[in-house]
Formats: C-alpha cells, sequence, structure tokens
C-alpha cells in the first residue's frame, strides 16, 4: 500500500486521515498507524474505513456488466477512481515524548495534513506498554470490540516470540479496566483468539 | 418578493394549450421539410446549386452536404482512443467591488480507453483586473458586461484542451471535445472594435493551427445538445418554401424522424453570406457538421473542416456515442470537464469575501454605493 494518507481532521482523542483516492487496500481497522510530525509523535488505531465519491451529492452508479470485477469496471471507466476517496477515522492511544513512549491521549492533535503511515512492529510494542494502551483506547467510543481485539492481535504479532507474554498482559490490563462489563470483556476476549 | 406563483399558475394552462397547437402546427412543416430533403437527396448536385444560387450573399446562415444529404450513419464500434475534454467557468469583474478583478477556471477531463495514458481530472484558475482584458484596446471598456471575460474564457479554453489533447494524440488516437460552438461567437460581436478582438482571434488561430497539424490521430468535435440551429432548415427552405404560418423549424426536428439513436447525419458545410462572420475571419478554420441522435436529443455536432476525414469522423462519432451511453445521454469527458471547471455559488462568495479581505489587509477600503448598500441591509 504506497499511496499516501494524510491528517485531514484532528483532535487530541481521535483524527481522520484520507488518501488522495481511492483505494481497495487502506490500513485495516485496528491497524496502529503513525504521525511523525509535529510536537509529538503520535499514534492511533484504525477505528473506521469509508470510500465513496468525493462529492457527495454526486453517488456512485454501480456500473459494469455481470461478471465483470471491480477493477475492469474501474479500468473501463478511468474517471471513477479520479472522484473516489478512501477516509479513515483513528482513535489516539498514545504519543511519544522527547523519545518517551506514553500510552496516553498527546497535549494537543497531530499536524493536519501531516502523512499517516503504518506503526512499525517496535513502536506498537512501545506504544502497547503491556496493554496501557488500552485505556486510551477503550475510552474512545469508537473504538468497539471487533477494533479493540484487533489492536491487541495486531501488537501480539508485532512482538514476535514476546506475542504470547503481551496477550496474557494485555488481557490482565482489560480485566481490570473492564471489570464491571463482563459481557464486553468475554466478546473482547474472544475476538482476540486466534 | 418571491415569483407570484398564484398569478403565473393561472397562466400556465393557457400556456400549454398555445405550446401544444404550435406543436400541431410543426408536424406538417417537419413532413414538408423531409420532403424537401428527399428532394435534395434525389439530385444533390443540382438542389445544392439552386440552394447557393439563392443564398449566396445572404446573411442567412445555410449548410450545404458534402454528399447525400439524407445519408444516416450508424456508429462504427469504438476503438481504443484517450478522450480530452475542457470546459470553462468564469466571474466577471463586479463593476460594485472596489477592486474589479474576473476569474477563471477551466476544467479538464483526459480518459484514456484502452491506450497507456494518464487519465486526469483537474482545474486551472486564472485571475486578473478587470483592465487585463483590454489587452491594449479601450473600447473593451464599453462592451457589454462579461464579454471579455466571455472571450478570454472561451479562449483558455480551446487553449487547455490544445495543451492537453497534443501529449495524448502523441500515445495514440485520441479525441477533444469541446462543449458549445466550435468558434466563439463573440470574436465576431460588433460590440467592441475589431482592435480589441484580435488578440483573442490571433490565440483561437493559433490554437487551432496547432491541433491541425497534429494530423490525423486527433479528432475533434464542439458538442451542442438540443441545438436550436436552423442552417439545414434554411437550405430546405429554399427547396420547399413552408407556408407563412409554418412555425419555425430546428434542424434537430427534421433529423429527429430520420435519425435512429447513435446514428449521425450527413457531413454539412456552414455557409453565409454576412460579411464578418466569425470563419471569416479564421481563415482555414471553415467549420464542417453533423447531427447525431443520442436517445431523444438531436445533437449538433461542430468540427473543423480539416479534421473531417472519414478517420477522424468515424473516430469522433464512436466516440460520442460511447461517451454518452457512459454518462445517461451527454459525453462523459465533457461532464467531468464542466464539474472541475463549475464556479459554485459558495466559490463565487468565498471569492468576494477574499478579494475584499486581502483589499482590506492592503488598506484599500470598500467603497459602498447606495444600491449596494441597500441591498446588504434589506431593511423594512
Amino acid at each position: 500500500m504506497n499511496e499516501t494518507c494524510r491528517v485531514v481532521a484532528a483532535s487530541v482523542r481521535a483524527f481522520d486521515c484520507a488518501y488522495a483516492r481511492y483505494t481497495s487496500e487502506p490500513f485495516a481497522l485496528g491497524q496502529m498507524l503513525a504521525v511523525r510530525e509535529g510536537r509529538y509523535l503520535t499514534f492511533g488505531v484504525v477505528t473506521g474505513s469509508e470510500s465513496g465519491p468525493d462529492d457527495p451529492s454526486r453517488p456512485l452508479v454501480p456500473r459494469g456488466d455481470p461478471g465483470q470485477s471491480a477493477a475492469a469496471v474501474m479500468a473501463g471507466n478511468p474517471e471513477i477512481e479520479l472522484l473516489l476517496r478512501t477516509t479513515l477515522e483513528v482513535a489516539i492511544c498514545g504519543h511519544v515524548d522527547r523519545e518517551v513512549a506514553r500510552p496516553v491521549l498527546p497535549p494537543m492533535p497531530p499536524p493536519l495534513l501531516a502523512e499517516v503511515h503504518a506503526a512499525s512492529d517496535e513502536e506498537k510494542v512501545r506504544i502497547a506498554d503491556e496493554g496501557r494502551f488500552l485505556v486510551p483506547l477503550l475510552a474512545n467510543p469508537a473504538a468497539d470490540d471487533a477494533v479493540v481485539a484487533a489492536a491487541i492481535r495486531e501488537v501480539a504479532r508485532a512482538a514476535g516470540p514476546e506475542g504470547r507474554p503481551f496477550l496474557v498482559a494485555a488481557g490482565k490490563e482489560l480485566a481490570r479496566l473492564l471489570k464491571a462489563e463482563p459481557s464486553r470483556l468475554t466478546s473482547i476476549l474472544r475476538a482476540v483468539e486466534p | 418578493m418571491t415569483l407570484r406563483m398564484d398569478t403565473v399558475a393561472a397562466e400556465l394552462p393557457a400556456l400549454i394549450a398555445r405550446h401544444e397547437e404550435t406543436r400541431a402546427a410543426a408536424g406538417a412543416a417537419i413532413e414538408g421539410a423531409r420532403a424537401a430533403l428527399r428532394e435534395w437527396s434525389d439530385d444533390p448536385v443540382d438542389a445544392s446549386a439552386r440552394i447557393e444560387r439563392a443564398l449566396a450573399g445572404h446573411a442567412t446562415p445555410y449548410a450545404l452536404a458534402e454528399d447525400d444529404p439524407a445519408a444516416t450513419f450508424p456508429a462504427p464500434a469504438p476503438g481504443p482512443v484517450t478522450v480530452v475534454a475542457a470546459d470553462g467557468s468564469s466571474i466577471t469583474p463586479d463593476r460594485f467591488s472596489t477592486v474589479r478583478c474576473y476569474a477563471i477556471n477551466i476544467g479538464h477531463a483526459v480518459l484514456p480507453y484502452g491506450v497507456p495514458f494518464e487519465p486526469s481530472l483537474d482545474a486551472v484558475a486564472q485571475v486578473g483586473l478587470d483592465g487585463d482584458l483590454l489587452e491594449g484596446a479601450p473600447d473593451m471598456r464599453q462592451a457589454p458586461r462579461g464579454l471579455a471575460t466571455r472571450l478570454l474564457r472561451d479562449v483558455r479554453e480551446l487553449e487547455r484542451g490544445v495543451e492537453l489533447a497534443l501529449p495524448a494524440a502523441g500515445a495514440g488516437p485520441a479525441v477533444l471535445l469541446l462543449d458549445g460552438t466550435l468558434l466563439p461567437w463573440d470574436l465576431h460581436t460588433r460590440q467592441a472594435s475589431d482592435e480589441a478582438l484580435a488578440p483573442y482571434r490571433e490565440r483561437t488561430v493559433e490554437a487551432l493551427n496547432r491541433l491541425k497539424a497534429c494530423g490525423e490521430p486527433l479528432s475533434m468535435g464542439a458538442y451542442i445538445s438540443a441545438s436550436a440551429a436552423r442552417e439545414v432548415v434554411a437550405s430546405l427552405e429554399v427547396l420547399a418554401p413552408p407556408p407563412p404560418s409554418a412555425p419555425p423549424l430546428t434542424d434537430g426536428d427534421v433529423f429527429r424522424g430520420l435519425l435512429a439513436p447513435g446514428e449521425r447525419s450527413a457531413l454539412f458545410h456552414s455557409r453565409s453570406g454576412r460579411p464578418g462572420r466569425v470563419e471569416s475571419l479564421l481563415p482555414g478554420h471553415e467549420v464542417a457538421l453533423f447531427y447525431l441522435r443520442i436517445d431523444d436529443d438531436i445533437a449538433r455536432v461542430e468540427l473543423p473542416a480539416w479534421a473531417a476525414t472519414p478517420q477522424q469522423v468515424d473516430r469522433l462519432h464512436a466516440t460520442l456515442v460511447d461517451q454518452c451511453e457512459r454518462c445517461e445521454g451527454y459525453p462523459r469527458a465533457l461532464q467531468e470537464a464542466h464539474e472541475q471547471a463549475v464556479i459554485s455559488v459558495g466559490d463565487r462568495q468565498q471569492f468576494e469575501r477574499l478579494v475584499a479581505r486581502l483589499a482590506g489587509d492592503a488598506g484599500i477600503h470598500e467603497r459602498v454605493n447606495g444600491k449596494q448598500h441597500s441591498k446588504r441591509r434589506r431593511s423594512v
């Protein structure tokens, strides 16, 4: 996925980012992203993804012949891709301040139009901080059970051999945070299971 | 106060009834015109000579067919092609504004179909002071409001089309589409002097010359949906003069029953004895035209006579039909170029506010005249 994605709206709790055009393979739900511009490096988890016409007054008509793939329809109608855009919603789960990773909300939003990248495996593990990144994440209403579970799985994968200890730590953190919501805790833990 | 709907609603039924009467009377006139077309088709050489004898030297525009005037042509299958379209929108200098400036936004679409070329949808904007449009001809200031902006916009549309069509034609077959007439009618207006219009004419000729030099790989057409032109009708009226009571017909009325969907008419050449008509000002760029049926619409397609070889016309015809199928009856590339060009009411207000703010920052304060002031307050 080489398309550039940039911040188009931002607060200290969340930001929206958009690709210049439509992409059929945007950053995935639960994926941790990094904004490496501004006073603080900002990290967040994808909570939503939407693709459609850039101009909402011009709806996309379902074109194409029976059996024709999306790629073939796009190739046959070259204007379509230029009129669509993919946008993502991201819940902020941590930041880096003077090289110290902090799994809490940053003091200020990431800069508008800053580039958004996939966080590296090392960054994911640092920001997740044995599950403490779940505190700001669970406080964000956009981070539903599927998002939280996907984010935990993603960090576990990034941690490699340390994945299992991370899952145990994250489970304990979840149990602490959701002790008043046992059904939600169960739902997330089930979704985390491979 | 808004439009008095109670008044207009009461008058509309009678108006619609009158329209129906006119339409019924037009039916007979259309039959007469089609009979004249058959007569022309039976002996094209003799009929064309009669038309030319009758109308040569007259100001009435008319059309002569290249071959059989009643011939119809089905759309050829579309081949690989890059379709380029340019369209423009403008903000006319406001005489109430402290800083009288114009804005021109030229949108374009470059859409390759089976040709390895980069698609593109975008616009280029240009701003300038009212005085910039005079181009050394002070009498343009006396011309009707918007004339100079319109002229510049038309010329820029063509120039932008050239800038994009030439590289496209270098990569494979290409079609350049414009909206409206091929040659800007304002180039021959009597509302501005020859000296004022000359720079716009020169730029138009230069752009057309560059397109002409491109040769066979490039087709070009200016598309007029629901045209009200009546040049073919003028020729037919020579062969069969209509009764004095007949309503005026358009070429579209005549070709609607002749053309099946997707078909085009024969190629015609535009003629007129009117002195100073736009074509006479652009030597070497005579206009050819055909009519094209897209669903119930009879569109007029104008093209330079030098771009009317069979291969160029077939490519243009096939492309237009294919483009219209992609966009509910109007060429997709023109639609997208328009979408890129359009300056919305919001954009216009934002432009006006930006000019006023920047002028204010520069210490230029708006002189609010009485009419403007009154309109803004709208007090009771």
